[in-house]
């Protein structure tokens, strides 16, 4: 039956397993048996690093059985309910019931409907206080899990921080409990001990009148009042895989991927992962050069990426990716090296490693002036840009992309303007070179804009976001102005940006949203084709809630925020410094220039003690 | 000038693996004769690519069993050695049957390649099917409309066919042909299956329909030679 079926989908190979690498075990041969759920579609799922990391990190245990799966495209999942055929793991093809554990890991907000989804085509009820004894657990982590209340009422319990540092103690109480016969509650009960492991039934919300919380009270005495994310702390000897699974199909990022460090020394106010996972934590050069042979040897991959949130601020980046080059260039395997800044880039460099190929040049200054980028905390200057362009230019790089945010907080029309003069500014730069020196086609620059929306753990937390006809009056603002034919404008669907406002800060209540959503045929919002903004207008009406009470309305310092009880071991107080900074325009130098005293080092390692 | 030694390979693409197409299927052959460390040839210029050669892509669906292709390595190694190698290397669902050494100056597995065996097992019985074909071989000529590049062309079918045996022994209805198969002349199964539907004035189920190809050959004046002789391993 199911070849029949995937006769008749698009990319079949999406459900067929079966990659190289892939773990195969006899599952009646172990005690856990753990569903890894990408609420996305394989190929996007498949190029997520922690979905590598994890999954060879359970499989490293005798006792677990980790496998794959994802949210099956539209016409797959219409053919699946068709036929009442339940959502299967890629690696045995069994059904998500026989699993101990259905994990989710949550990359964005606007995957939410998709975890809903996934749960419904597994036979799996879709709230947490619905679901009994033989259900599978429900966990959920990722970066969105830092504000876990929107999935509050359908996830069992959440996972806070960083994957490998808690799980064998998870596992271990689960295996043990479920040996003496012992209950899912019994389970629950003792997992509150572990570092990092949120379970929302023991917690009590109230609201006030406005809507506002009025408390958050843990219902069990074992409940922690506050739960602090577990990060590893020496990334040399926390386990990294030595091979990567490697897709049959092309995927979006169909390369192996070296993790140079996590976190980000830089600061910007509106970034939420450059917080959560503070503090900055490096791999040695020798362990990376280690890996990176090791991982080519085991996939056969022709391209390996050095990533990070800002590899050029990695300390050993000259000498590592030199390294690279010189060894791999022989055998045809490129480096490709994303997230590259302006002021920490060597364009010989690059010129070394992305040896033939003259992609575009990509540059992230987000605002169009001076004074906003201060606000931001983004510290590069346009002086730093137009440099970095003409040596771009000199080198026969003619293509340039820039990336901006509009509705940022004091965001003026001034500031849009700016996007405007910068843009311009790096076309006339290119015109200065004189006509017979010019290299390359002719230059292009295209400005890409997003829609600002305000996350939780960061200084711009408590902001309003602008609201959907804002963002449509700046865009058209933008777009108006720009009169030179060599600048190309585009920029992100505002209605998308607004609910990922409301999801990034949502509270407990935003569940019924999202089911209802789901209800009304909401599904990969994140994808423009099936994007379907009316179920979510329908899915407001029907609950009651309101888009600008969660998206466009400031709040107080004062007010309880529904992630209150996560910390991230930075406190509320420096975030307050921050936005009164900001306000000022005052800038906040990176980790390496001063520390900002914002509590990361309390973890006991990483760029604080260096 | 070229001093690669090349080698012919017989494959099986069969199981899960009929669900990736052609170009994903050079693309796993490329990583795995990377891990198996076979010291394979670069094409020279601006993007080096490797030396490999399939004789004709296997549709999307369908088995193979007498899958062919060629490469080029930089040294000489044993052919069981090559295999072992790979199979060492490969996916469950896609296994080298046997390696051979070319000689100097053969004909590529894709110029080479001229006729086809597939096997067809239909999704039920149908009724008098073995004197439809019968019917269908005795034909001079058969003229079908063909959509090659989204043109509509009437051709001749009938020199694509050499043979097409029934077995009726089955609880549902399978055959097997040998037709055109390759550059010079190909004849989808899909089309054959299509005509033969049409002359009983009924729509064949694709979806529920089992198509398995197995011996590719050579023409050498009029005789079928296989491109990959010798023993292989089931």
């Amino acid at each position: 039956m199911l070849k029949e079926i995937l006769l008749q989908v698009e990319k079949p190979a999406r459900y067929i397993g079966n990659e190289i690498n892939m773990i195969i075990k006899k599952p009646e041969d172990t005690d856990i048996r753990f569903a890894f759920c990408f609420p996305d579609v394989y190929e996007v799922g498949m190029s997520h690093l922690g979905l590598q990391i994890l999954y060879y990190f359970l499989n490293r245990r005798e006792d677990t059985y980790c496998e794959r799966v994802f949210a099956p495209w539209q016409d797959m999942e219409e053919k699946m309910r068709e036929r009442h055929m339940p959502l299967f793991a890629l690696e045995t093809g069994d059904e998500l019931k026989k699993f101990d554990f259905v994990g989710f890991t949550l990359q964005y907000e606007m995957s939410y409907t998709n975890v809903v989804n996934m749960l419904d085509l597994a036979g799996i009820p879709i709230w947490s206080k619905d679901r009994r004894e033989e259900d599978p657990i429900i966990i959920a982590g990722g970066p969105c899990a830092y504000n876990p209340e929107p999935l509050a009422d359908i996830v069992d319990m959440f996972y806070i921080g960083e994957g490998e540092v808690s799980y064998d103690e998870l596992l271990d109480i689960y295996k043990e409990n479920k040996k003496k016969g012992g209950t899912k509650n019994d389970f629950y009960e003792k997992a509150l001990g572990v570092k990092g492991i949120y379970i929302p039934k023991y917690y009590d919300v109230e609201y006030n009148e406005n809507g506002t919380i009025r408390s958050f009270m843990p219902n069990n005495e074992k409940a922690p009042s506050v739960i602090e994310k577990v990060i590893v702390k020496d990334m040399d000897s926390v386990f990294y895989p030595d091979k990567q699974m490697v897709p049959l199909i092309e995927t979006v990022h169909d390369r192996v991927t070296l993790e140079v460090f996590r976190g980000c020394i830089r600061g910007c106010r509106f970034c939420q992962a450059g917080f959560v996972y503070r503090p900055v934590r490096e791999k040695s050069t020798g362990r990376l050069t280690e890996l990176a042979d090791r991982l080519i040897e085991n996939s056969g991959h022709e391209e390996i990426s050095l990533i990070s949130l800002s590899t050029g601020d990695y300390r050993g980046f000259k000498e590592l990716a030199e390294k690279l080059t010189e060894k791999y260039a022989r055998d045809n395997i490129n480096i490709s090296l994303p997230s590259l800044r302006i002021d920490a880039f060597s364009l010989e460099l690059m010129e070394k490693v992305q040896a033939v190929r003259k992609s575009g040049l990509t540059f992230a200054p987000e605002a169009g002036t001076q004074r906003l980028r201060d606000v931001i905390n983004k510290g590069i200057t346009e002086k730093e840009i137009l440099d970095g362009c003409k040596l771009a230019f000199d080198g026969g790089w003619t293509r340039v992309k820039l990336y901006f945010m509009t509705g940022l907080p004091t965001e003026t029309d001034e500031d849009l303007m700016g996007i405007v003069h910068l843009s311009n500014a790096i076309v006339d730069k290119f015109f200065e070179i004189p006509k017979e020196e010019r290299k390359g086609r002719p230059i292009s620059v295209t400005v890409s804009s997003a829609c600002f929306v305000p996350k939780p753990f960061t200084p711009f937390q408590w902001v309003a976001q602008s609201t959907v006809d804002e963002f449509r009056r700046k865009q058209r603002y933008v777009k108006t102005n720009i009169n030179r034919k060599q600048v190309k404008y585009n920029y992100h669907e505002p209605e998308l940006s607004s609910l990922e406002g409301v999801m990034a800060r949502g509270d407990r209540r935003c569940a019924k949203l999202i089911v209802r959503a789901w209800e009304l045929g909401a599904r990969f919002d994140s994808w423009s084709e099936l994007f379907n903004y009316d179920a979510w207008l329908q899915a407001f009406e029907d609950t009651g809630l309101s888009m600008e009470f969660y998206a466009n309305r400031e709040r107080s310092y004062d007010e309880i925020l529904p992630w209150d009880h996560i910390s991230i071991g930075i406190g509320k107080k420096f975030f307050i410094d921050e936005m009164e900074r900001a306000k000022k325009g005052q800038i906040t130098p990176n980790c390496r220039r001063q520390c900002a005293h914002c509590g990361a080092a309390s973890f006991g390692g990483g760029v604080c003690f260096e | 000038m070229n001093n690669n030694i090349k080698y012919r390979i017989e494959f099986s693409k069969t199981d899960k693996m009929i669900f990736i197409g052609h170009l994903d299927l050079l693309k796993l052959f490329q990583r795995t004769i990377k891990r198996a460390k076979l010291p394979i040839g670069y094409s020279w210029g601006y993007n080096p690519h490797q030396l490999i050669t399939f004789a004709v892509p296997l549709p999307l669906g369908m088995s193979g069993v007498g899958e062919i292709m060629d490469i080029q390595l930089t040294h000489r190694m044993g052919c069981d050695e090559i295999k072992d190698k790979l199979n060492e290397c490969l996916p469950e669902g896609i296994l080298v049957l046997q390696v051979m050494e070319l000689e100097f100056g053969d004909t590529s597995c894709a110029a080479a390649v001229a006729w086809g065996d597939y096997w067809v097992r239909l999704d039920k019985r149908y009724e008098n099917f073995e004197a439809i074909i019968n019917n269908v071989l005795e034909k001079k000529e058969i003229y079908i409309e063909r959509t090659v590049k989204k043109k509509t062309k009437i051709v001749d079918i009938r020199p694509l066919i050499r043979n097409i045996w029934v077995d009726d022994t089955a609880d549902v209805t399978e055959f097997s042909c040998n037709i055109a198969t390759g550059s010079q002349g190909n004849l989808k199964p899909d089309a054959l299956i299509g005509y033969i539907f049409s002359l009983m004035g009924e729509t064949p189920n694709m979806f529920k329909t089992d198509i398995l190809r197995g011996t590719l050959y050579t023409e050498e004046e009029g005789v079928l030679l296989p491109l990959c002789p010798g023993e292989k391993f089931m």
